[in-house]
């Protein structure tokens, strides 16, 4: 029989980001999002709508001249400064409303992508689960047929010794007869 | 499930469960909406006082001979600007209200959204448990299996080895 051929050249491992036709990945490829995907319950809508900021908006006039032109050249002052003062608070209450919306926003995006990544790192911790489970199951099933066929030759070989021993004493014997 | 405690004096609120998964927040958590809403009313009755009625009620003339007409003018300006004031309050008030919803509705969803991202990665954790058990279960039937082989294996080899030695015996 002789001594066997040299074993193949083991050459290099799989590269990263790579499918290695040499071996075959072992479980899964890749994290796979949760059935109907990654949620979020945090809202990223406008907290106020529309119609509610029209409502909050809507300051009242402080005076009004309700008697037209019989009344005095006062009252018709006083009414265009109390409409320019409704104004100005309409303006700056709108302004404070928009900020308080652009300033919830901003802050709701960013908890819903906390909240997402965190819901990611969990899929990819149970992505490491699984496949270091796949890759032990084929260790062990790997060890387990080696270890079996390891056995199995070290009998065939053992009683290969054995037969050759007794044909070894026989010869001797017919021999020594001879 | 849940149970709380009545807040005692100066007793913290005691909080228990049994379930090593389940969520603890409330809800969102406001301000009292009825006192807002009585801050606003509040706000909007200053500013009917202090506004238009007196126009009706004609005090920018001399009035009981109160002063001048410009004296009288100047009063009914700052009358309508404490009005004004007011008026722009009460809406402050509709604003904060709103926003106070608002962002008591995004404070829980954080809250909640994380404590459900750890209760997560609690159950991970654990369903790692017991799937490292049950792998250590795998690993040990190959374990007893293979011994098993081996001994049966040694025993066949050791019967090899006595056939040998009992053919030398007669030979």
């Amino acid at each position: 029989m002789g001594k066997p051929a040299s074993m193949p050249p083991l050459g290099r491992g799989p590269k990263q980001g790579y499918d290695s036709p040499r071996f075959p990945t072992v479980g899964q490829k890749d994290v796979s999002a949760p059935a109907g995907g990654y949620k979020s319950i945090i809202s990223t809508k406008n907290p106020i709508d529309p119609g509610q900021m029209k409502r909050i908006t809507d300051v009242n006039q402080a005076f009004k001249n309700v008697r037209g032109s019989s009344g005095t050249a006062g009252d018709k002052s006083r009414d265009a400064f109390a409409r320019s003062v409704r104004d100005t608070s309409s303006n700056a209450i709108g302004r404070a409303g928009d900020k308080f919306t652009t300033d919830y926003k901003k802050q709701a995006e960013k908890s819903r992508a906390e909240d997402l990544l965190a819901q990611r790192q969990n899929q990819l911790d149970r992505y490491r689960q699984d496949v270091f489970k796949d890759i032990f199951d084929v260790d062990t099933g790997t060890r387990y047929d080696e270890g079996g066929k390891d056995l199995s030759q070290y009998f065939d070989t053992e009683k290969k010794n054995e037969q050759a021993k007794r044909t070894a004493m026989v010869l001797s014997f017919i021999g020594g007869l001879i | 499930m849940f149970s709380e405690s009545s807040p005692q004096t100066n007793v913290p609120t005691a909080y228990n469960t049994d379930n090593t998964f389940a969520t603890s927040f409330s809800g969102p958590i406001t301000q009292d909406a009825r006192q807002q809403d009585v801050t606003r009313n509040e706000s909007m009755s200053r500013a009917a006082f202090q506004g238009d009625t007196r126009q009706y009620n004609q005090q920018q003339g001399k009035g009981i001979q109160a002063g001048g007409a410009g004296a009288g003018y100047r009063a009914g300006v700052q009358a309508d600007t404490e009005s004004a004031k007011a008026q722009a309050q009460a809406q402050q008030d509709m604003l904060t209200k709103q926003a106070d919803i608002s962002s008591a509705d995004l404070q829980f969803q954080e809250r909640l959204s994380g404590e459900r991202g750890w209760v997560q990665d609690l159950l991970l954790d654990r369903d790692e448990t017991r799937n490292r058990e049950r792998m250590a279960a795998y690993k040990r039937y190959a374990d007893v299996n293979l011994g098993q082989y081996e001994r049966e294996i040694k025993e066949a080899v050791a019967a090899e080895r006595r056939k040998t030695t009992i053919l030398g015996g007669l030979l």
